[in-house]
């Protein structure tokens, strides 16, 4: 990433972020209950839970919008807080409404936003041009954004997140509300980014936006970060085990029985279909399950593999759906 | 700084595109003031002096102090200051005020010299047409003056009969010479109230400042308006720091209200034939009027918790102060209390000093006006930037 103008040096520790003890309060209300996570570069990290969960009131803080109570965040080794302004340009923020004014042109907003992170000249020039391309806006720049829809807002939106490439891009649920097709955009986009070395820090609470996404994942529920780490590390945290539907015909029950005996399958059992079976981990698995069914005569058709997602990691750490 | 500048700029290009502050800071009130200056004032016939015309029916032939009183308005014509016709009695003055033959009218009852004298009450009544409220007020001013007259006369007779024995009448005819001797109160007075400004340029300068606190409140509604669309966050997620966004929004303000109202005495110059005079003083009453009035505005507005709320604060502070303050009928003088609460305006303030400046006299006529209406920019602008700060959030 470039250094934003007037930005201090980024401090030569390889994390972006680092989040220490945050807490926030509204009243008798704990909205945020010291969350810790750190971000590096290159690195995108899901924040996930449910609406209500503290992640916007997080990412606020982190952005330095929203005064924290308690705790510290360090963006590329200097701390920041609402005042420390110089910092603030090494972030992107990428508010979850739409932020834009409705009377100026798409080009009008870039340049705008650009000139108050300190962006000027032909670097302005340049960068608001690049981000048309980016959201591909570029042919409907001179229009006032009252007349774009949903679609396009949000895709301008973020370009404005982007616009003086900052070092960490805040994402705050960016796609709600969103069509399918803007939507898929939109997450291309943020795979660009990070695949360019961008760390981005990005909430929602639509599991395959993170799943898709992120190479790690926290998960947020009631102002606490409840487990953190890779989709796998998360699976494996809370035990969570793989199921494996088998389309198959002959003695079923038989090749039901000899499948339990190996180590890793835990329950083995007949549908209308095949079998259906519950083990740890389906990969190695897979061929003794195959030499156990031949074993028995059994021809099979067809093997699906469902693999547990955080939807019922969620589940099992919360004792409750995602979306409830 | 050039955050600030670039905040102002986008602010403006907003509002010019809206056109609501064109509305409000132009076209309105050049509308209101033609209509008013029609209705009460001497539309398009500026370039003459403002001479007005007053029509005296003396009911109380040969008395001392009626005469008195007939002989001082006289005076005032030979001064060129104001036209006199006199009617045979009551009716014929009602008839020439309610006919427009002359701007007002001073009826004398019979017997009014023998009451003064014998320390009994008796009244001059003033005529006047309720359509024409400032030459109104210029006659009962000078009534009001010409009682002062007849008390001090009395108190100078009272003085003399004391030391020299003398009659009533005698006492009465002392005071009135008395009350010759230093005509400069009364003229001065009625001076005064005829330098006021003319028809065109009072309603146009009541206009102007009537709507300039719709429009200068467009800092603190601008501010309340990008919390609600988000685009605060977003600037306050910048290294633009708060205190520069705030400062944008007041500068914002003053500029907005500076603009419309400079840009208003141009067109009201041009198409209504308000006379302004001293532009640098003018400028230097506009400028604390406009800080007076976004300062007080801010005030209020900032207590909201929405631009909706916020609009509709100002509107009720905009209506209020600009009844109070007499920027369509004139507030009468003296110690009313209609009078003593207009000063709370800048309004009244404004309008003192346009009006004291008309006369001539540069800076020191208007340095009270002045004065006044900078400490209310000054005091309510800090504390509406202090409460402003609560807004600053997402």
């Amino acid at each position: 990433m470039n250094t934003p103008l007037n930005a201090p040096a980024p401090d030569p520790s390889p994390l972006v972020l680092q989040v220490e003890d945050l807490r926030k309060s509204y009243g008798e209300i704990q909205a945020v209950k010291g969350i810790t996570f750190e971000i590096a570069p290159g690195e995108n990290y899901g924040l996930l839970g449910p609406n209500g969960a503290g992640k916007t009131t997080t990412i606020q803080m982190i952005a330095g919008v929203l005064e924290a109570d308690g705790g510290r965040v360090t963006v590329c080794g200097g701390e920041l807080t609402t005042t420390t302004t110089s910092l603030k340009s090494h972030i992107g923020w990428v508010p979850q409404e739409v932020a834009l004014y409705d009377r100026l042109t798409a080009r009008e907003n870039l340049a705008f936003f650009g000139r108050m992170q300190g962006l000027s000249g032909k670097r302005l020039a340049r960068r608001v041009d690049e981000v048309l391309q980016l959201t591909g806006l570029s042919d409907r720049a001179g229009d006032k954004t009252i007349k774009f829809s949903g679609g396009m807002r949000r895709r301008l939106n973020i370009g404005i997140g982007l616009l003086h490439e900052p070092d960490l891009l805040i994402l705050d649920e960016p796609t709600v509300g969103v069509d399918v097709q803007s939507r898929a955009s939109i997450l291309d986009q943020v795979a660009e980014m990070t695949r360019q070395g961008m760390a981005v820090l990005y909430t929602t609470h639509y599991i395959e936006e993170v799943e898709r996404l992120c190479n790690r994942v926290g998960i947020i529920d009631h102002g606490e970060l409840i487990a953190e780490g890779t989709r796998t590390e998360l699976v494996r945290m809370v035990g969570e085990r793989d199921r494996v539907l088998i389309t198959a015909e002959g003695d079923l029950t038989g090749g039901a029985g000899r499948i339990e005996q190996l180590d890793g399958v835990h329950q083995a059992g007949v549908t209308n279909e095949g079998l259906e079976l519950l083990v740890d981990d389906a990969t190695p698995l897979l061929p003794r399950i195959f030499e156990a069914l031949a074993g028995s005569g059994i021809s099979v058709s067809g093997v699906r593999v469902e693999e547990p997602d955080l939807e019922a990691v969620f589940l099992h750490l919360t004792g409750r759906a995602l979306r409830d | 700084m050039r955050d600030i500048a670039w905040i102002v700029l986008k602010d403006l290009r907003q509002q010019v595109r809206d056109r609501t502050i064109l509305i409000f800071g132009l076209i309105a009130p050049l509308a209101i003031a033609a209509a008013l200056s029609l209705a009460f004032g001497n539309f398009f016939q500026t370039d003459e002096s403002v001479v007005f015309e007053f029509g005296i029916a003396n009911a109380d032939t040969g008395g001392p102090i009626s005469e008195g009183f007939s002989m001082a308005m006289g005076d005032l014509e030979t001064e060129g200051l104001i036209e006199v016709t006199f009617h045979r009695n009551r009716a014929s003055l009602d008839r020439a005020v309610e006919e427009g033959v002359v701007d007002a009218g001073f009826f004398i009852p019979h017997g009014f010299s023998d009451a003064i004298v014998e320390g009994s009450e008796s009244r001059v009544i003033v005529v006047a047409n309720p359509d024409a409220p400032v030459v109104a007020g210029v006659a009962t001013s000078i009534a009001e003056q010409f009682a002062l007259e007849i008390a001090s006369a009395s108190a100078a007779g009272a003085t003399v009969a004391i030391l020299g024995g003398l009659s009533p009448e005698q006492m009465v005819q002392v005071g009135l010479a008395a009350s010759r001797i230093p005509p400069p109160a009364r003229v001065a007075s009625l001076e005064a109230e005829i330098r006021q400004l003319d028809g065109p340029t009072y309603y146009s300068a009541g206009t102007a400042m009537f709507f300039m606190v719709f429009v200068v409140g467009v800092g603190i509604l601008s501010l309340l308006e990008e919390r609600r669309r988000h685009t605060l966050a977003r600037l306050l997620s910048s290294p633009t720091g708060p205190g520069r966004i705030l400062a944008a929004k007041f500068l914002l303000s003053f500029m907005v209200g500076v603009g419309s109202v400079g840009l208003f005495m141009l067109f009201s110059r041009f198409l209504l034939g308000a006379r302004w005079v001293d532009l640098p003083v003018t400028a230097l009453l506009v400028m604390a009027a406009v800080g007076a009035s976004a300062g007080i505005v801010s005030l209020v507005a900032g207590w909201a918790r929405t631009a909706e709320q916020a609009q509709n604060f100002q509107s009720v502070v905009a209506v209020a102060m600009g009844i109070l303050g007499g920027t369509f009928f004139p507030i009468s003088g003296g110690d009313s209390l209609l009078a003593t609460l207009s000063l709370g305006t800048p309004h009244a303030w404004f309008m003192r000093g346009l009006g004291d400046l008309s006369g001539g006299g540069g800076l020191a006529v208007v340095a009270l006006p002045l004065a006044v209406l900078t400490g209310m920019a000054v005091v309510t602008l800090t504390i509406s930037v202090l409460g402003a700060r609560r807004n600053l959030r997402p």
